[in-house]
């Protein structure tokens, strides 16, 4: 699992969204990315699945440059800054699908928050499958919810 | 007015049963045996066969799949013996639309025929639906995921609140997603809401929003998630992970469709059409008081259960020809070769976690296969190699042995016992094995084991072996 974040740390906000990053991910099990060309080519990296972006994007061009990178995030677990709270700005950011979608003026805590939940949550799913996989069906419910299929 | 075809050797009964179709308003045509009626579907459009069992050239139910198979894929009904019904049980299994008891009455006939065209007419409107629906991402061709895409099509045309299950990574967003762009709704905003991302302290400020002073730290109002669906849809994920009073307040929303910002002093409107998620079996959370009944009867108004993908294993070449196909665009890498073995692998693993599993299984294979023409089985991620070594050495054990209720040491059972024990096993065996080498083609099964299609499909109920999972 790979979790990549967005965002220039030069601007505002910037800088408060890796700390609080770093403060729930291990130092080298992030990877960062300044521009959107150099998050294009992390995405195009193959590597096993379950990923996770953070997109902090400071501007209305930044955004629209995630929005062109949509194919190559599909899979991901998106958190989504957005630069302003404009209507249409909202309906750019939720057509990327994201999980947990918030403004750059907001509280980067909840960010961290759910960042570390979604983690936990794809952790969670990787093991239980390699497991299942390895003939442990004690763990097939469980990976599959309560649910009996 | 619907083509009739009459499958009937005796003069009688055919000229009769054309008669009444003839009244009713219909065209029909009599033939007395199955090669000739075969012969008629190929050459002309039908909308109904009437097939009897006894015919001088062969068992009626043994062709319908025939006639099925023919270009315009009329509908059947058996004429069975009467009080035979072991063979109206047959002909219903064998594909038959439905069956008729011999004397055939004219109210009976008339009935029939007026339910089946009836069928026939919101089928094909339905299959002229689904061929305009867009279904982005959503890959096979199996019975199973029809039945879902024929439940997308419903759903995309109405307003009704829909609840998608599924084992995890079966594709219950993408199907949401689908349902969100063939809809009335498609211009507006498709609105995730993951409830398994959301701390218990975020959801409710999260889904409702909330106004300037809110609680400590909230210096500017928010837009809650719920009124950004607003003309949208909004999809509520992992919907089985909501607290007891997150339900009790989402209830309220779903049936007011307006709410209070935390703060707030006013209702908020909102009309949102609803998708929610869930891997958990809600009806087992309901019964142990963890899901609030009313609340999971408002979301099931629509019940779309998608099927894990070892249940469909038909649809794992077209999937794989799909997904790689994607990946090597994606990754801008030349197309390549996919080894007979790796995809012998790749059909023979049981894809605990769907089609999310086999994306990143396959994308981990096409990047260890960087530099090479060629993906092979060694290119597959190492738990899922180590999975197929395990499962095989399982299925071949060196000392077990072929009969082990011969096995010395073990007490010998009367000789008709032992028989029947081993003659049962070997047959479920055997089976299995016509069933999955012919990919559930009944009509092939019939012709690779020299049975009638009647006799398979006893074999088959006998030993419980469905056919399920692989294609039409």
């Amino acid at each position: 699992m790979r979790v990549l974040v967005y965002g220039h740390t030069k601007v505002a906000g910037g800088r408060d969204v890796r700390r609080e990053i770093e403060s729930i991910i291990p130092e080298g099990k992030v990877e960062f990315f300044s521009s959107a060309s150099k998050l294009q080519l992390g995405l195009k990296h193959p590597e096993n699945g379950f990923s996770i972006a953070v997109l902090f994007c400071s501007s209305r061009n930044e955004l629209s440059k995630i929005k062109s990178l949509s194919h190559l995030l599909a899979d991901l677990g998106i958190v989504l800054i957005l630069p302003g709270r404009d209507d249409d700005l909202v309906t750019i950011g939720h057509s990327l699908l994201p999980r947990y979608l918030t403004f750059r003026d907001s509280d980067f805590g909840e960010v961290a928050e759910v960042l570390r939940r979604l983690v936990n949550t794809r952790k969670y799913m990787i093991a239980a499958m390699a497991e299942e996989s390895a003939g442990n069906p004690a763990l097939e419910e469980r990976f599959r919810g309560t649910a009996v299929y | 007015m619907a083509k009739v075809l009459i499958i009937e050797d005796d003069f009688d009964v055919a000229a009769a049963l054309s008669d009444m179709v003839t009244r009713l308003g219909h065209e029909s045509t009599s033939c007395p045996t199955i090669e000739e009626g075969i012969g008629k579907t190929g050459s002309a459009d039908w909308d109904l066969v009437f097939l009897d069992v006894r015919l001088p050239d062969g068992n009626g139910l043994d062709s319908i799949d025939d006639f099925k198979a023919s270009a315009s894929a009329p509908e059947v009904i058996v004429m069975t013996g009467y009080g035979d019904p072991d063979g109206a049980e047959v002909a219903i299994r064998s594909g038959a639309w439905d069956y008729l008891h011999k004397p055939l009455s004219f109210s009976n006939v008339r009935l029939s025929l007026k339910r089946v065209l009836q069928y026939r007419e919101n089928t094909l409107k339905l299959q002229k639906q689904e061929k305009q629906l867009k279904l982005e991402g959503i890959v096979g061709s199996s019975r199973q995921l029809a039945a879902c895409i024929e439940l997308v099509g419903q759903a995309a045309q109405c307003e009704a609140d829909v609840l998608i299950t599924g084992e995890t990574g079966t594709g219950k967003e993408l199907f949401a997603r689908a349902i969100h762009f063939n809809s009335a709704r498609a211009r507006n905003r498709l609105v995730v809401v993951d409830c398994a991302a959301l701390p218990d302290t975020l959801v409710e400020s999260a889904l409702f929003g909330y106004e300037r002073g809110a609680f400590t730290g909230a210096d500017r109002a928010k837009e809650g998630l719920i009124k950004q669906a607003d003309r949208g849809t909004l999809f509520l994920d992992e919907v089985g992970e909501l607290s007891m009073s997150m339900q009790k307040a989402f209830l309220r929303v779903l049936q007011e469709r307006s709410f209070r910002p935390l703060g707030g002093s006013r209702e908020i409107a909102s009309d949102f059409r609803l998708i929610a998620a869930t891997n958990r079996d809600l009806d087992a959370m309901s019964r142990n008081g963890l899901f609030r009944d009313d609340l999971l009867f408002r979301l099931r108004s629509i019940a779309i259960h998608l099927p894990p993908l070892r249940m469909r294993p038909g649809d794992i070449v077209e999937l794989v020809s799909h997904l790689t196909e994607q990946l090597f665009e994606s990754f801008g890498i030349t197309p390549k070769e996919l080894s007979p073995e790796f995809m012998e692998s790749v059909l023979s693993y049981t894809w605990p976690g769907n089609v999310r599993e086999l994306m990143n299984a396959l994308r981990t294979a096409i990047s260890a296969a960087t530099r090479e023409p060629v993906v092979f089985v060694r290119h597959l991620p190492v738990n899922i190699r180590a999975s197929l070594a395990r499962s095989r050495a399982k299925a071949q054990p060196e000392d077990t042995p072929v009969f082990p209720e011969m096995s010395p040491g073990v007490t010998v059972s009367p000789f008709k016992q032992s028989r029947e024990t081993i003659l049962s096993e070997w047959e479920k065996k055997y089976f299995e094995a016509l069933i999955s080498s012919t990919k559930g083609n009944i009509r092939e099964a019939c012709r690779v084991s020299g049975l009638g299609r009647t006799q398979l499909y006893e074999m088959l109920k006998k030993h419980r072996i469905s056919r399920l999972g692989w294609p039409d």
